[in-house]
Formats: structure tokens, sequence, C-alpha cells
């Protein structure tokens, strides 16, 4: 904005017919430092405004305050449920983990541990896989008990055939 | 009786108690920390907040008392450094962030003196940036009234100003 242009617009605003926009444009242009001479004399006023429109603290304001004022009351409301809560539930998830991976550490063990005894005992692989990997442990475990039975039945009969 | 909450009752008059502060000494950091004492004060005097007749008032009494105590102070500063000035002209900085602030307080004090109906309306409009029917709404009066009073008002003040520069000129 050139200094013609101002002139007019403070002559107006003298008078009582700026609008609120020209009325900013006019306290932007006198708190800026291109302010021509002769024009300096008006400065104050723009700027004193433009100051008083300033007038409330900053957001972290409060923050600062109720650290130097002691309030455990007031610091204790702050606390959402959800952040009071969340030690146990980090303790549950820990425990629930836990448990997890103790059941499928067990399922592994187990499964191969079935197939370790078929092996040692009988020298060969005589269970189908889908046995060991049953849902049921116990019946897995009763399946292998039954086919182990069976092969040494089959065994002792033809020994005794033989005999 | 009602039970006073530091931060439902007190805390929330800090931007009052900062437009206090600010109108005695123009500077915004200055008024913060006055704030700050004022309240930290409060605090302090706890026991006390149901023996007062309105903890509003006392608040605006602790932060212009100490807003007129630091001005106080500053005012002799003033004095000081407008004669190491005079000896020495490194410095020019303080002295340059106290003019501005005499400054300030030079209009302020041009508004103040303003009839009370003239003031109320160049504060609305100039600093809340009102409109015309805002303030004839909120003072009960014409928005040819508001426009009259206004113009009486800017052009006081502008009389006030080309008086100080009047002042100032011959100095320069």
């Amino acid at each position: 904005m050139n200094a013609q242009q101002i002139e007019h617009l403070l002559q107006r605003y003298w008078d009582g017919e700026t609008t609120i926009d020209e009325e900013r444009q006019l306290r932007q242009f006198f708190s800026g430092d291109r302010v021509p001479q002769h024009l300096l004399r008006y400065k104050d006023l723009f700027v004193y405004e433009k100051f008083m429109q300033q007038d409330h603290l900053g957001d972290d304001f409060d923050e600062r305050l109720l650290k130097q004022v002691e309030m455990p009351v007031v610091k204790a409301k702050s606390v959402s449920i959800f952040s009071r809560l969340a030690p146990i539930a980090k303790a549950a998830a820990a425990v629930a983990m836990l448990l997890a991976l103790g059941n499928l550490a067990e399922r592994t063990l187990l499964q191969d541990y079935h197939q370790m005894a078929v092996n040692d005992t009988i020298g060969q692989q005589i269970t189908s896989p889908s046995v060991a990997l049953g849902d049921d442990a116990e019946s897995g475990e009763l399946q292998v008990k039954d086919s182990l039975s069976r092969q040494l039945k089959t065994i002792e009969q033809q020994e005794s055939i033989k005999k | 009786m009602k039970e006073i909450s530091f931060r439902d009752d007190i805390l929330p008059l800090k931007d009052k108690l900062f437009r206090v502060a600010l109108r005695i000494t123009f500077d915004r950091a200055e008024a913060e920390d006055i704030v700050q004492e004022t309240l930290i004060k409060v605090w302090n005097k706890r026991e006390e907040w149901n023996s007062l007749e309105s903890i509003e008032a006392y608040c605006i009494t602790l932060t212009k008392n100490l807003a007129i105590d630091l001005r106080e102070k500053m005012d002799a500063r003033t004095e000081e450094l407008t004669e190491q000035h005079d000896r020495t002209q490194d410095d020019a900085n303080p002295y340059e962030e106290l003019e501005q602030k005499e400054r300030l307080m030079w209009v302020h004090r041009l508004m103040d003196e303003l009839p009370d109906k003239q003031r109320k309306i160049m504060q609305m409009r100039d600093i809340e940036e009102k409109s015309y029917k805002e303030i004839a709404q909120a003072l009960d009066i014409t928005e040819e009234q508001v426009k009259i009073n206004l113009f009486r008002a800017r052009q006081k003040v502008k009389q006030g100003l080309l008086r100080l520069d009047a002042y100032e000129r011959p100095t320069n």
C-alpha cells in the first residue's frame, strides 16, 4: 500500500467511515517499519490498538504455573480411568502371552515326544502326522498307545506263528 | 459454603488479571510474571480463601499492587538509564524499549481521558473489533449514536497525538 492510499484510509478512519477490515489494514501498516516520516505521529495509536488486542496469556501458562503449585488432589483427578488401569492391563496381557506361549511349547514338545517314542520303540514311522497334530493331545496319546499295542500284538502273533 | 477450587475458580481469572497488569506495565513478559506471582501468592494463602469476601477482588488488588510496584522500580531504572544514555550511546536497545512503553502509556492515558461512553465504544471497535450493530446492542443505544461517539473519540485521540508530536518536535 502506498502513502497516498494510507492517507486516504486514515482520513476515513478519523471520520468513522472505515470497515473493520480497513482498520486492520491500518494497524498492520503502522506496525511495520515502512511508515513515512509525516505519518509517524499516528503510529502509536495503531501500535497501541494492536498491542491491546493481544491481551491473553500463552497456552503453556497453566502448565508452568501448576508445576510451581503443589496440587496432589487435582493431579490425581487428571489421571483418566484408562491410564489408571493401564498397569493392570499390561500385567494381564503379559500373563496371557505367557500362557499362550506355554501352551504352544507344550504342544510342540509333545508332538516331538510322540514321534520320538514311536520311532524309538518300533524303529519305523508308524503314526500318520494327523494323529500327532490332533487338537486333543490326550486322544492323540491314546491313539498312539493303541497303535503301539496293535503293532506289538501283530509282532507277537507273527512270532508265535513262526514258532 | 461452596469450596473454592484453584483450578476452577482462581485459574480462570488469569486473562482478566493479565489485562489489569498489561494496562499498568505495557509489557507482555512483565505482565505475565505478575499474573504468575499473584496466583502463587493466592495459592499460598489457601487457608484464608473462605474468609475472603471476594476471591476475584482480592486477586485483582494483588495484581494491581504488584504491577504498580514493578512500574515504580522500572521508572527509577528509566531515570538511571536516561542518565547513562546521555553518556554512552552504545546500548540503545533498552532505552528504545522503554520509550516504546512510554508511548503506549501515553496513548492509554489519551483513551482514559475520553468520556466513558466514547472510551467504551472506541475500545469495542478498535481493540475488540466489534461491529456497530454489536456495540449498539451491548450499550443499548442506536447505531447512529455509536458512529457519532466513535467519531468524537477518534478526533480527540488524534488531537492528543498531534499535541504529543508538537511537544516532541522541538527536542528532536
